[in-house]
């Protein structure tokens, strides 16, 4: 087998695929505008180029892109388009292994990606600034304040858009606590910070944010007193009844809800890391 | 997690997830402080936040089984001799199945007993109809000699337990969960005295218990929106009421709505409406809380909804009083 059809080589996408593949492009992709606005050093790799890089999959419905213009990056997602640079796959479970760290492999086309080679170079460099995201490696030295407080904000972003996704998917228990729902504001916040994010959820519907959601007051609100005590719960440095009883996070509204929450966070956890 | 799993949730394992339940604590200091306190529970020391008092004063910790009847003569008793007892069941419990000792050997003895009714209203709604305590302030109100309160939050309650403790004489304490987020402002806690969390020349919202955050939301939801300004205050104690507080605010807004998570006959709403007649003042009133009918088993919170005293409910109240209709935030687009 070439390399070629190794990476195009397909075989039966599940709905978990799918529901990955989602959360991945639209909920962990554009997590790169964060980065970009957060760090110089990023924001070095998209100066020059204009053009769109495009992530897919055989057969697949949704299609993720980086589209470079002007000295600035915007992600976005939708079905397949003609791109400048296509990094394909030959199924979704390999498109998100790719995103998930694990070896796997795009075809990259035109070309092999040497019509548009720097910005070939630049998209996967630009993926690698994702790495932020992945829990702390044992014995690694502890990140710096900036990063943490980075990493709070990005997960937070990522997990209230990731369960707005969910809904949208029909995954059995975010539509079951949506369906019947009164409109109710689920509301992330790190205390001394304008670090937040929303979920809200009223009848069936679902829609996520970022910061503090001015439409209603939190039904369910988890406080992180700071940046390092959001840090140790959402990287699982604590879990979360460890933040609950050591004061990590301090919780505002029904236990019951709260707990809901709690495992659905745990579940998109587990459908990006653990696939 | 399989700890915190099923029924038992609410009442074994909410102390977990917040830090403003802190009246165990509390306990534990008046506890240290005044060696006449002994705390008397009915197979509930637990759940009802005793079993940190009893780790600290064995000798005084007394759990009389199942049987509330007998919990309230224990404390009456006890009184008798000098002790000031705290008994603390599931507030169902312990008004309703123990009336008559309430009333005979403790308010008719005029005795020196703390009763604590937790998880009252539908703060244990999991637990059923059987479980809501939705008439316990209209039988403790009808009883003379009872002092009656009902913080709103964790914070409060500790402050509502320091203040009876220092009055003489029975006191009915009616709790909800504590997980509520505070409203009150750090002050201490003074029987008798309503307090203004809002300052509003619209409406006023008289609210008690744990749906006292949820009037406060009410109120900033319809101020925020440009529809009224209401006032809000939180009647933490039912009685003895604080009539002049009250009638200067129903002088002053003639638009009033009461919320409690009681039964509309007997208890807030009721005591609002005695002043109301009393004075007789003409104002508009709307009575929210359970409208004398029992709900289904459910979370605190979808009760709460489906009763009719939750902040949506409260927000609708106060647009009816004002001739406006609620507007509707239906703003669901996004970029997905």
């Amino acid at each position: 087998m070439n390399a070629q059809e190794n990476a195009l080589s397909t075989h039966q996408d599940t709905a978990r695929d799918e529901l990955r593949a989602d959360l991945f492009l639209v909920a962990v992709l554009p997590l790169l505008e964060v980065v970009l606005a957060e760090r110089a050093d990023v924001r070095k790799l998209v100066i020059g180029l204009s053009g769109k890089s495009q992530f897919e999959a055989r057969g697949a419905k949704l299609a993720g892109r980086l589209e470079f213009d002007a000295d600035a990056l915007r992600i976005s997602f939708g079905s397949p388009e003609p791109c400048s640079l296509h990094f394909r796959f030959g199924s979704l479970r390999k498109m998100n292994n790719f995103f998930a760290g694990k070896p796997s492999f795009p075809w990259i086309s035109p070309w092999f990606g040497l019509s548009h080679p720097i910005m070939a170079l630049r998209t996967l460099r630009l993926l690698m600034a994702l790495q932020i995201l992945e829990p702390p490696r044992q014995g690694a030295e502890p990140p710096s304040a900036d990063e943490r407080a980075l990493r709070v904000r990005l997960l937070l972003y990522l997990v209230t858009k990731a369960l707005e996704r969910l809904h949208r998917r029909g995954h059995g228990p975010m539509v079951e606590l949506a369906e019947d729902s009164p409109d109710r504001v689920y509301q992330w916040t790190v205390v001394g910070t304008d670090i937040g994010a929303w979920v809200r959820m009223h009848k069936g519907r679902v829609k996520s944010g970022r910061g503090t959601c001015a439409a209603r007051r939190p039904f369910v609100h988890f406080v992180f007193p700071d940046v390092d005590a959001a840090f140790a719960v959402l990287t699982a440095t604590s879990s979360q009844m460890q933040g609950f009883r050591g004061g990590s996070v301090v919780t505002y509204g029904s236990p019951e809800y709260t707990r809901k929450m709690a495992l659905l966070m745990q579940e998109v956890d587990k459908l990006l890391l653990e696939g | 997690m399989s700890k915190v799993r099923g029924f038992t949730w609410t009442v074994a394992d909410h102390d977990l997830l917040s830090k403003i339940d802190t009246w165990g604590d509390v306990l534990v200091e008046l506890g240290r402080q005044d060696p006449r306190i002994v705390t008397i529970t009915a197979d509930l020391a637990t759940t009802t936040k005793f079993a940190r008092f009893k780790k600290e004063f064995p000798d005084r910790s007394i759990n009389v089984g199942i049987a509330e009847q007998n919990l309230m003569a224990v404390a009456a008793g006890l009184a008798a001799m000098g002790f000031v007892p705290i008994v603390c069941s599931y507030a169902s419990f312990a008004i309703l199945r123990a009336a008559e000792f309430v009333r005979t050997d403790i308010a008719y003895a005029g005795r020196n007993v703390k009763i604590i009714g937790t998880l009252a209203g539908v703060a244990f709604g999991q637990g059923g109809p059987t479980h809501h305590s939705i008439e316990d302030l209209a039988l403790m109100r009808a009883i003379p000699g009872m002092t009656i309160l009902v913080p709103s939050d964790g914070a409060e309650m500790a402050e509502a337990l320091r203040a009876a403790i220092l009055h003489e004489g029975p006191v009915y304490i009616r709790y909800g969960r504590g997980t509520e987020p505070p409203s009150r402002p750090d002050e201490p806690f003074v029987i008798g005295k309503v307090s203004v969390l809002r300052d509003g020349s619209d409406a006023t919202v008289f609210a008690c218990g744990s749906v006292v955050h949820e009037a406060v939301g009410a109120a900033q939801r319809a101020a925020s929106q440009g529809l009224l300004n209401a006032r809000v205050i939180a009647v933490s104690t039912l009685k003895p009421i604080d009539e002049n507080a009250i009638l200067a605010a129903i002088r002053e807004t003639r638009r009033i709505v009461t919320v409690e998570d009681h039964n509309v006959i007997g208890g807030l709403g009721s005591a609002i409406e005695s002043v109301i007649a009393r004075a007789g003042i003409g104002c508009a009133l709307k009575k929210l809380g359970h409208q004398d009918r029992f709900l289904c088993t459910g979370v605190p919170e979808d009760l709460m909804h489906l009763g009719g005293f939750d902040e949506d409910a409260i927000f609708s109240a106060l647009c009816e009083l004002r001739n406006i209709p609620p507007p509707v935030d239906d703003d669901w687009s996004d970029d997905g």
